[in-house]
């Protein structure tokens, strides 16, 4: 249903270009819900922006397409793409980070997003959305956004991105800045939601927790390219990619053994002057020559890795 | 004689209590971490042990010394005991100095360095914080650095004061995660140079990982409810309250994470801080709760090695409540 093939996108910036995607290909099941994890400045975000067609006003598309049912979303009209938003793929942001607008009631608000999309007696919907995010439509729809608690108005978020029924939901760090309590709540309404109406999910985060919870199938970001994508259940229990074992291996439990760092000092690569080869070679603690001589692609194993392909 | 010592200290913050008679003593050398959700008084009770928030009851003492006492007048030797790293790395830092600029303007304040000799202790410090090469770090400005090398700046201007003690509020919550073990490994070596640290964070795990061997407290709603040595609590949480944190946790364990469970917890949302419950501030969402948490205070009291503020932590029998309202999920298992 959704596929991406071969896309990279530059930022122009001052004095260049920074590449926050180079030569991304992934296809989500329908159906499933797809995690894409990775560190700030992997390029989660900037990937979902271009499936919603919401890139900033300095991305260049280099090349690639993004297809959804047949059609590629990168050659779609702004009126097309307007409609394709919210009617078929929805999104809910973190809502602590002002994805409400502070002025209006929160039922105005849900009930604006149907009428700009024609769809005008959309007050029952709503208030069952609501009832199925554990919330009270009488008590929420009259208040305004602080007025409420932060998992509160995540959950209202979540109502409102379900109101036009679509076929796509991506979820953009859905439970960050939210206590324990709350985010075990709230991922207990989107395996809900999830289960009840076969949507496909992308959930972008770098919550393993929320990862291991919630996702079928998993795709690891690094620096703007895809190291490994494999189930959830082998990720977490036979990660591939050395940047996935780190990443794997650096979250402390609270029983159990303790992780050791491996992961060094670690800086952030430069986008704005790829290396030749591996991205991720300068933190990997299993770099060999070639990988400074030639960028590993991600073939039929679905890792990136000169190290995990039987010819090295 | 302790480094810091609360004694039954209040804090009231607008009309919030913030924080409510609360006993802590940091030792020498100590880790101690903080845990509890948004809104516990964890911040709070840093910002009273670092000295900047004035009890409304109770006191604060540096080395046996009341602080407030003589209307906050400490000697610099004191004041310069307890040091502080924020959780912002980018709003604790001077965005138009050099990291240099920043790190040299404490030693040459406090003359912990001859004039002539400041250039090069800041490099050694950048050095041994990991940020080689150092000159080229001290040239930066923050914006240039990521959040774990600006937090690791952070660390080392309070370290290089030589404190007894370091505050550190969520120092690694805004740092990615491949990189926290480093800063936390950080914090631990300064800690075997006798540093005792405050780690305050809603991170079970980094919690365990900074302070293992050494106590945990579990606040909530302004109040101290558990305390012990960390592995104790985290393998033994006898109050209610910690025992639900640690329920929703979910495994990092994909099988195990998607088997549905419900919270041991009445209600999920946390009551309103301006009027906390009467009796136990736990009772509106404990499972456990019987009359007398209507109404009697618990105090924190010695139970398994621990600490523990709860009036039936020994058996805990779920009372007829008991239970929130289950989710779709939950209720068609």
């Amino acid at each position: 249903m959704l596929s991406i093939e071969n896309l990279s996108i530059n930022y122009r910036v001052p004095g260049g270009a920074m590449s926050v995607l180079k030569d991304v290909s992934l296809s989500f099941q329908p159906g499933k819900v797809t995690a894409l994890i990775g560190e700030s400045g992997s390029g989660k975000t900037t990937l979902t922006g271009a499936v919603l067609g919401l890139l900033a006003s300095n991305a260049v598309v280099l090349s690639g397409q993004i297809r959804w049912k047949g059609e590629n979303l990168l050659e779609a009209s702004p009126e097309k793409l307007r409609r394709f938003r919210w009617r078929q793929a929805s999104v809910v942001f973190q809502a602590a980070q002002g994805a409400w607008n502070p002025t209006l009631p929160i039922g105005r608000q849900m009930l604006d997003c149907c009428r700009d999309h024609g769809v005008t007696k959309g007050t029952d919907r709503m208030e069952r959305l609501l009832r199925q995010v554990r919330l009270d439509p009488a008590r929420v729809t009259n208040s305004y956004p602080h007025q409420l608690s932060g998992g509160m108005r995540q959950r209202a978020l979540i109502a409102m991105a379900l109101m036009l029924d679509p076929e796509l939901l991506i979820l953009d760090e859905p439970t960050t800045a939210l206590d324990l309590i709350t985010q075990s709540y709230i991922f207990d309404i989107l395996a809900d939601i999830h289960r009840d109406r076969e949507l496909t999910v992308i959930l972008v985060t770098h919550d393993l927790a929320a990862v291991a919870r919630l996702s079928d199938q998993v795709a690891v970001l690094y620096a703007g390219t895809v190291c490994e994508t494999a189930s959830a259940e082998n990720i977490f229990n036979a990660p591939q990619h050395p940047y996935t074992q780190i990443l794997l291996g650096s979250a402390p439990d609270v029983h159990g053994d303790l992780p050791i760092n491996i992961a060094g000092d670690g800086k952030p690569p430069d986008l704005r002057a790829r290396p030749e080869g591996c991205i991720f070679a300068s933190r990997c603690p299993e770099q060999i020559e070639v990988c400074l001589l030639s960028e590993p692609k991600l073939g039929p194993e679905m890792v990136a890795c000169h190290r995990r392909k039987a010819c090295h | 004689m302790p480094l810091v010592e609360l004694r039954n200290t209040q804090i009231q913050l607008g009309n919030v209590q913030a924080m409510r008679g609360v006993n802590l003593t940091i030792e020498p050398g100590e880790i101690i971490t903080v845990v509890g959700e948004s809104g516990c008084g964890k911040s709070t009770l840093g910002r009273a042990v670092l000295g900047l928030l004035q009890p409304s009851s109770g006191q604060i003492f540096y080395h046996d010394q009341d602080i407030f006492e003589n209307g906050y007048r400490m000697p610099d030797s004191l004041r310069l005991s307890v040091q502080v790293v924020h959780q912002d790395s980018y709003a604790s830092l001077n965005p138009v100095r050099t990291i240099g600029e920043q790190l040299a303007a404490p030693l040459r304040r406090h003359n912990l360095v001859p004039r002539g000799e400041v250039k090069a202790k800041v490099s050694e410090i950048l050095t041994e914080m990991g940020l080689t090469p150092a000159d080229f770090f001290a040239s930066k400005v923050p914006f240039q650095l990521s959040g774990g090398q600006r937090q690791r700046v952070s660390l080392a201007r309070a370290a290089m004061l030589k404190p007894k003690l370091i505050v550190a509020d969520e120092p690694v919550s805004g740092v990615d995660a491949t990189l926290r073990l480093a800063i936390l490994e950080l914090m631990r070596r300064k800690n075997t140079e006798g540093i005792a640290f405050l780690y305050i964070t809603h991170d079970l795990g980094t919690a365990r990982y900074l302070a293992r061997g050494g106590r945990m407290l579990v606040m909530y709603l302004g109040q101290v409810i558990e305390s012990g040595p960390v592995e104790t609590l985290l393998d033994d949480p006898l109050h209610p309250y910690l025992q639900a944190l640690l329920a929703a946790l979910p495994p990092l364990d994909p099988r195990k994470a998607k088997e549905a469970k419900s919270l041991p917890l009445r209600s999920l949302d946390m009551p309103d801080a301006t009027n906390p419950p009467t009796g136990c501030s736990f009772h509106p969402r404990c499972p456990y709760a019987q009359a007398r948490c209507q109404t009697e205070q618990p105090e924190l009291r010695e139970l398994r090695g621990q600490q523990v503020a709860c009036h039936f932590a020994e058996n805990l029998e779920p009372t007829s409540c008991s239970g929130h309202e289950p989710t779709d999920h939950q209720k068609k298992r």
